[in-house]
């Protein structure tokens, strides 16, 4: 079963090369795919299982994404005996190979929609048997028929049970095994005591059959995890996309000619050739050549950064001008970019998880229920033994927790389909969950409260110039035309007068050219105006970014960029306050823009020049408080802020990275769907403590009176079904709600 | 009403072999992407 590819036995040579320098052991370190990883207790068991094989060295489990990092000493233990015993604990693993395990997860998939399917044609059928039999054939027809349509019933709903239902059952018995009593015990209780007494029913001529009751749970709970699985694979697709950002290929330079080479190839101490607009295959320094490089990828620094021979460079950095050369001094795993990533796969295996309600509540109820339905049965055995075996089956029918098992995803389903229809994309299960918690909502700035594209909102002119605004805009947006340079975006749609000639770009500094024989430069004032000591250079109100239009010895005009809010972003801060959560601006542009923008959105706790690292531990520091963190941000550089906090949120438009690390992606450009996620999110859960609160009191009033012979089997029968419908019609409310 | 007993078991016969048909389709791919495929005819032709 477990292959390690070539990917894998390279990543484990270079972990091995890199500790053995630092310590006297070699350890080994690995990625593993691992099904049936529900929620944090499972986290637990896993860690405990590889913790308790000598010679394995650290264990990080990653719940969204169904992965474990392990590393380990391979001169005391294998890789085989680790996955031996998460297969004997019922969580069959592999290794993760090159390009994904998409083949595991599509036959994971195929898997599931066979079941789902079977389920489904199952119980349809035995519903219309069901229907027949609620009309009580032996009175028209004769035993005969009834005893056929149970008969029937039996044939379709055993493969709904035993096919369709084998998971329920197995994970149910690892559970127990690891004695512990998670949702599946329940689930799997329900299942097979409803099949049970009905086969009873239909070889001793019993009462009543459940085979509907049994077929409608095992479809209704196998949609369920069929959308969480689903959820799951996309989660673990993005995390491969955001792998993906380095280049297969890059240029070699060998003697002067540049050779296209497999990036795996590239060593330390090659030369490489960069084009424009290409990304930068490795950590290294600048050899030829100067340009800008856009960095946004690892610092979120929006502008283009200058970059001349002797200066460093990273890898995933887009050289934005001209051909450069670079002598690469990391690759692959060394590489800042690599480091990022570790980051941010690292913060989200360690992170606090909030505590499901619906394992919580499941365990004590199924543990009640087995009690009751034990003494119930001592009773009546020293009362009446004939009536024994109907009493208590009413017991097991009417305890039976499909109810409570149907309470929480079905409100999920239908509030996650609620959020897809508002543009809101959910990709952990339990997303909604821990953001109705949340009471501590930390926001990034660039591109996420703001739209992170510039804008022209003030132009002023120098009299003594004799140009117009108008004339001043043309000129600067000829300039900055083509020139790929994010200001540029704020010119886009302004009409241009005549074309640049001769045009220059220099780096940092800005760009000059010739606009009909006359040469114009737009940039820093310096650079513009050979001096910043000009009338021009006063009173720039504190949320703009000013540039410069000059002919390179006097300043003709300034013109005010600003980066307008996002729609939706105050009302989005508005109400987060409404609801008592405290907000938080971390932001790495200079305080006096993101003072302004946090004053206008009316954000209490505003911090600038924050660097990733400072967002991070300002984010655990909150969480150590023993607050409840959501993190809403967009770039690369925000992905371990993300996944360090419990819940992230991100956009469409994000990097990868980030949308791996998050539980939700925005689809649209607007901060709505945010706010509605946050009031659905509430609203999901009152729901589900209502359906959790209606199983129970269903049980408290109804197994007395089954406890004590009041109520025949066909009759709990009724109410079972009965108070599952009553749930998925509460749970579905959630879904047609504006 | 004697009936039943002949429809009943095909229309089992007949839910079988949609299950049977069901399956094949799942193992041949055709459920593996509900997406791109609706797309596809945007794409540029490759030779």
């Amino acid at each position: 079963m477990t292959t390690v590819s070539q990917y894998q036995l390279r990543r484990l040579s270079v972990a091995n090369l890199e500790r053995e320098s630092e310590g006297g052991h070699a350890t080994a370190e690995a990625i593993l795919s691992v099904e049936g990883i529900h929620c944090g207790r499972c986290a637990v068991s896993i860690s405990k299982i590889l913790k308790g094989i000598s010679g394995v060295n650290d264990v990080l489990v990653n719940v969204p994404v169904s992965q474990v990092n392990v590393s380990w000493f391979p001169d005391i233990v294998g890789l085989d005996s680790m996955l031996q015993a998460l297969d004997q604990n019922g969580y069959p693993a592999q290794t993760l190979a090159s390009g994904g395990n998409t083949e595991l997860a599509a036959q994971q998939r195929r898997t599931a929609l066979k079941r789902l399917l079977v389920a489904g044609l199952g119980m349809m059928q035995v519903m219309t048997f069901a229907v027949a039999l609620y009309l009580e054939p032996s009175s028209v027809s004769g035993m005969a028929t009834e005893q056929f349509l149970r008969l029937v019933s039996l044939m379709v709903a055993t493969p709904v049970v035993f096919y369709a239902g084998a998971p329920f059952f197995v994970n149910a018995w690892h559970s127990l095994k690891r004695r512990q009593l998670d949702m599946d015990v329940p689930v799997a209780l329900a299942i097979g005591i409803a099949y049970t007494a009905s086969v009873a029913s239909t070889f001793l001529d019993g009462e009543h059959v459940y085979f509907d009751s049994a077929t409608m749970f095992v479809f209704l709970l196998s949609v369920a995890r069929y959308f969480d699985l689903n959820a799951r694979n996309n989660a673990q697709a993005r995390v491969q996309a955001a792998l993906d950002v380095l280049p297969a290929t890059c240029y070699r330079m060998v003697k002067d000619d540049a050779v296209e080479i497999p990036i795996q190839e590239l060593k330390t101490g090659d030369v490489v050739l960069v084009k424009p607009g290409d990304t930068i295959p490795g950590d290294g320094v600048l050899v030829l050549g100067a340009g800008e490089v856009d960095e946004s990828l690892i610092t979120g620094e929006s502008r283009p950064i200058a970059k001349n021979v002797g200066d460093q460079v990273v890898a995933g950095s887009i050289n934005c001008t001209g051909v450069i050369r670079v002598r690469v001094e990391s690759v692959d795993h060394d590489t800042v970019f690599a480091a990022i990533q570790r980051m941010a796969f690292s913060a989200q295996a360690t992170k606090p998880r909030v505590g499901r309600i619906a394992d919580t509540v499941a365990g004590f109820f199924v543990l009640g229920v087995l009690v009751v339905a034990l003494t119930t049965g001592l009773v009546w055995f020293i009362l009446d033994p004939d009536r024994m075996l109907s009493v208590v089956l009413s017991v097991l029918v009417i305890t039976c927790p499909c109810a409570l098992s149907l309470a929480v995803p079905t409100s999920l389903i239908a509030a996650t389909s609620a959020l897809a229809r508002k543009g809101l994309l959910l990709t952990e299960s339990n997303g909604l969950e821990t953001l109705s918690k949340v009471n501590h909502f930390v926001l990034d700035k660039t591109g996420t409260l703001t739209k992170g594209i510039p804008r022209v909102c003030d132009i002023k002119v120098s009299p003594a110039s004799g140009l117009n605004e108008k004339d001043c805009l043309s000129i600067a947006a000829s300039l900055e035309k083509d020139s790929g340079h994010p200001y540029s975006l704020a010119f886009s749609d302004i009409k241009i007068q005549g074309a640049a000639a001769a045009q220059e770009i220099h780096p940092g500094l800005g760009i000059l050219g010739e606009i009909k024989g006359k040469q114009f430069r737009v940039g820093t004032a310096n650079f513009a105006g050979g001096s910043d000591d000009h009338v021009l250079c006063d009173g720039v109100p504190t949320h703009a970014t000013p540039i410069f239009l000059g002919d390179g010895k006097e300043l003709i005009a300034r013109i005010d960029l600003v980066d307008d809010l996002r729609t939706g972003a105050q009302a989005f801060v508005q109400t987060l306050r409404r609801n008592d959560i405290s907000v938080s601006l971390a932001s790495g542009d200079h305080s006096g823009i993101a003072v302004s923008i946090g004053r206008q959105l009316g954000v209490e706790t505003i911090l600038s020049r924050q660097t990733p690292e400072d967002k991070l531990s300002y984010i655990k520091s909150l969480q150590d408080k023993g607050l409840t963190v959501a993190m809403v941000g967009d770039g690369i550089n925000d992905a371990p802020i993300l996944s360090q906090a419990d819940i992230g949120i991100t956009f469409r438009n994000g990097t990868n990275l980030a949308q791996a690390c998050s539980a939700m992606i925005v689809l649209s450009e607007s901060l709505d769907p945010a706010r509605e996620a946050f009031l659905i999110s509430k609203r999901t859960m009152g729901t589900i403590k209502a359906n959790i609160l209606w199983a129970i009191a269903y049980n408290v009033i109804t197994v007395p009176l089954a406890v004590s012979g009041h109520i025949a089997p066909w009759v709990a029968a009724a109410g079972m079904s009965f108070s599952s419908m009553f749930i998925v019609a509460n749970a579905s409310r959630l879904a047609f709600e504006r | 009403m004697n009936i039943i007993f002949v429809l009943i078991p095909l229309s089992i016969l007949f839910l079988i072999v949609a299950v049977i048909a069901f399956f094949w389709a799942i193992d041949s791919g055709q459920f593996d992407d509900l997406d791109s495929p609706a797309v596809r005819i945007l794409d540029d032709d490759q030779e």
